[in-house]
């Protein structure tokens, strides 16, 4: 996402957007899904339990300007108080980037680390009584056990430096999932564009599903790593997979082909150990799924390897989406 | 052959009634004559080579272009030819029937016709043997320039002479000149190129617009795999679809192990979720990049619209220098293809002198002809050696003067009675000034005694500032005033 001459407004969605990313991944096991809200500046979580987590994202262009900070914390004040009226609202989020919200030099020192979120409770006590000073003259009422200051660093024209904090989420999330083999980068990407395309409509809703099962798709594609690869050459895999790779691909993603291996392997030696199991399956019953193949111009070598190669990744796919919805409790 | 007149006709019209000139010639010796010089001797001798067909430069004052001649010669199987020339177009009228030829492409064959000799390097040849221009003639011995940029060389003579042309070695060196020549080319773009880049004048050279074009097609190679393996995955995704439909059409129930009856639709076909968000997932990700690759096509795009809007101010040696600079030549490696080619071209010229010289009796007649000619002549053995191949000679700097006057004489003469012996053909012997500064009158009498003992059936015409030569039934032909009064 190009960054370069972005006006305030598409700077301060930019930042909205990825706040939302952000406050999806601090809450991943518990979120279903995140709406952005461009007019209003919310971004409002859904929890699986169907409670919800409201936040208002003011962005300031220049984090050393500090002139507008207060406004813009009465104004997301307003904001969150009225949001504290509906019910099933869980936690009320104030995020900024500004790394002073409170325009009060002293209390700088609680929001210097990259991604700072504080209760409010544990707010300075100068923070707090700023809050309460707002809260009373404008009569907001709602319950500052549910508030949180979160302070994001989110400056700078160049990529890494703007998106740093979301850099570390995303690779602390890979690494939750024992993913590693996906560039952190685009992945974010990914996600980041999941917001962009719908930038005009001012309203984008991405649900935790969406997020998530792009890594899985990743995960599932045919590598030259692949187990069952590891006794050919390096050219020859490579070569096979450059011509065959559609073909693996449209047996693996077919439903009715998948249907059929799992429920063969469901029945083969559930006593096996599954390392054991899935190697003795794919020797024993490859032959059995010629006919889905139409391989007329491949040797017999190459016939074999597409379709251990297919088996495989069906059976390595079931036990990646398993393994990753149970991570992130999809 | 022989020469009977050369008739040189006005290609205007001139207001006087004599708007042409004949100059006839005797069977045997002819002497051009004038006891001034610049009246027109070396013109007329040059005159009558142009007539003959031949690519001669103009002398001072005088564009042979500018005349029509038409010269009389008894040529091949003693027969008449009239041959008329305007520029570059030349008919021939020989046993009434008139040919037109075009010069010089067709040269060779009109002599080939008029001298009555097919062999190529011989016709090639005639001029350097029997015509002594009184500028390069008298320096010319075996090979160099006869006149113009007619060439004689003693080797390609005795090649055709002795029958041994060799058409592949020849066609090879032709071959190779003709790539030389290419790859000399090659070099003068690789220096221009070198030099505009040192120059820094290619700065403008990748215009914008050939940046945005090149980035257009990068980004259409880049889009190409995406869209087919975005079209594969919705053609799956439209199969796992119809399948489910298919099966669930059946509105199949299937009966639980703890008793519940469970309908057979795609919330309930294990797996079926997952496959279909695993597809949706992987056609997701290429969209993004379809679309995040499309983005930047539309940019540039935007940008080629602006830019074609713009005026061309590149001038046409700004384009030059834009394409120059595009054409990959490296000078380094072209300097050592020609070198190598040089080489080649080198090699293949001995192994054609080689091809002349080895067993040819030629070689030993020629020498043995121009020997006894040079005895005849005063010369001592040391100006002449005793070895057959000394005639094939590049020593030409121990010559000088008087001596090196005579060796040419010996040579040429010997060239032309070597002919005759070969082909029959009776070449006239043509010189111009022999008597050169440094040559005794005693010197120019053996000469001509030499060609009046021994060339008695040749024409031989001399052009010169003396007229006692004593040679039978002379012919003089005496120019006055201006050679052309027109």
């Amino acid at each position: 996402m190009k960054s370069s001459n972005a006006s305030a407004s598409a700077f301060g969605w930019d930042f909205q957007s990825n706040a939302a990313i952000m406050l999806m991944l601090k809450n991943i096991e518990k979120a279903s899904k995140v709406k952005v809200e461009g007019q209003s500046e919310d971004v409002e979580i859904t929890f699986a339990d169907g409670k919800t987590l409201m936040s208002q994202a003011k962005a300031v262009m220049k984090p050393d300007d500090y002139s507008h900070v207060k406004e813009k914390l009465e104004a997301g004040l307003r904001t969150l108080n009225n949001a504290a009226k509906i019910s099933d609202v869980e936690q009320l989020v104030f995020i900024t980037n500004s790394p002073n919200p409170f325009n009060d030099m002293t209390t700088m020192f609680k929001f210097s680390s990259p991604l700072n979120i504080v209760p409010f409770s544990e707010l300075p006590t100068a923070c707090q009584e700023a809050i309460n000073d707002i809260c009373s003259l404008k009569g907001y009422d709602f319950d500052k056990a549910l508030l949180t200051v979160c302070v994001m660093q989110f400056h700078g024209e160049n990529d890494d430096e703007r998106y740093k904090v979301l850099i570390t989420l995303t690779t602390e999330f890979l690494n939750q999932l024992g993913v590693h083999k996906i560039s952190t980068s685009d992945l974010l990407a990914l996600w980041q564009h999941s917001f962009a395309v719908n930038a005009s409509q001012l309203t984008t809703s991405i649900t935790k599903k969406r997020m998530v099962w792009p890594v899985i798709a990743i995960l599932c594609e045919v590598s030259e790593d692949d187990a069952e690869l590891e006794d050919y050459d390096d050219s020859d895999v490579a070569e096979i997979l450059q011509k065959y790779r559609s073909v693996i691909n449209n047996n693996s993603e077919r439903f009715e082909f998948v249907s059929c291996i799992l429920s063969d392997y469901n029945e083969f030696h559930p006593e096996m150990k599954s390392k054991e199991r899935t190697k003795n399956f794919i020797e024993e019953n490859w032959k059995n799924y010629k006919n889905s193949f139409d391989l007329k111009s491949a040797d017999s070598t190459t016939e074999e390897i597409v379709i251990r190669v297919t088996v495989a990744n069906v059976l390595r796919s079931r036990k990646i989406i398993a393994d990753i919805k149970g991570k992130v409790k999809l | 052959m022989r020469i009977v007149s050369l008739q040189v006709n006005a290609n205007q019209l001139t207001l006087l009634s004599d708007n042409q000139k004949v100059f006839s010639f005797g069977e045997n010796a002819n002497v051009i004559f004038s006891t001034k010089n610049s009246v027109g001797k070396t013109t007329l001798l040059r005159m009558m080579m142009y007539a003959l067909g031949y690519q001669i430069p103009n002398t001072r004052g005088i564009r042979f272009s500018d005349y029509e001649t038409v010269l009389t010669v008894i040529g091949a199987s003693d027969e008449n030819f009239v041959l008329t020339r305007n520029r570059d177009y030349i008919e021939v009228l020989h046993n009434g029937i008139e040919k037109g030829y075009s010069l010089p492409v067709e040269q060779n064959e009109l002599h080939s016709s008029i001298y009555g000799i097919s062999n190529l390097e011989v016709v090639d040849n005639l001029l350097g043997a029997f015509y002594v221009d009184q500028e390069k003639g008298w320096t010319l011995l075996n090979r160099g320039k006869a006149i113009g940029n007619i060439h004689f060389s003693i080797e390609s003579l005795l090649r055709g002479l002795s029958n041994r042309t060799n058409d592949e070695l020849a066609q090879r060196l032709a071959v190779i000149k003709r790539e030389i020549q290419k790859y000399k080319h090659m070099l003068d773009v690789a220096t221009y190129k070198a030099e505009i880049n040192q120059l820094g004048e290619t700065a403008f050279i990748d215009s914008p617009a050939d940046d945005i074009e090149s980035g257009l097609d990068i980004l259409y190679c880049e889009r190409k795999p995406i869209e087919e393996e975005l079209s594969r995955i919705k053609s799956v995704i439209r199969k796992n679809t119809n399948f489910e439909k298919f099966i669930t059409s059946f509105r199949l129930r299937v009966k639980a192990p703890n008793g519940d009856e469970v309908p057979v639709n795609k919330d309930t076909l294990v797996g079926y979720g997952d496959t279909a968000d695993l597809l949706v997932a992987k056609q997701k990700i290429y969209f993004e990049q379809l679309v995040a690759i499309d983005r930047k096509i539309s940019v540039l795009k935007a940008q080629q619209d602006k830019e074609a809007t713009l005026v061309d101010v590149t001038t046409s040696l700004q384009q030059f220098d834009s394409e120059i600079s595009r054409i990959n030549v490296d000078a380094v490696a072209t300097q050592k293809i020609i070198d190598k080619m040089e080489k080649e071209r080198r090699a293949l010229e001995e192994k054609l002198i080689k091809s002349v010289k080895q067993d040819n009796p030629l070689i030993a007649e020629l020498h043995q002809l121009i020997s006894s000619y040079a005895v005849r002549l005063g010369l001592d053995e040391k100006y002449v050696s005793a070895r057959n191949d000394y005639i094939f000679t590049n020593d030409l700097k121990s010559l000088s003067g008087a001596i090196f006057h005579k060796v040419v004489f010996a040579f040429k003469i010997s060239y032309v009675k070597l002919i005759q012996r070969h082909t029959g053909v009776c070449l006239p012997i043509i010189l111009d000034s022999p008597s050169g500064r440094e040559v005794s009158m005693e010197n120019v009498h053996e000469m001509m005694d030499i060609l009046a003992k021994d060339f008695k059936d040749h024409q031989i015409i001399i052009a010169s500032i003396y007229n006692n030569y004593a040679f039978p039934n002379i012919n003089i032909i005496e120019l006055t005033d201006r050679l052309l009064p027109f």
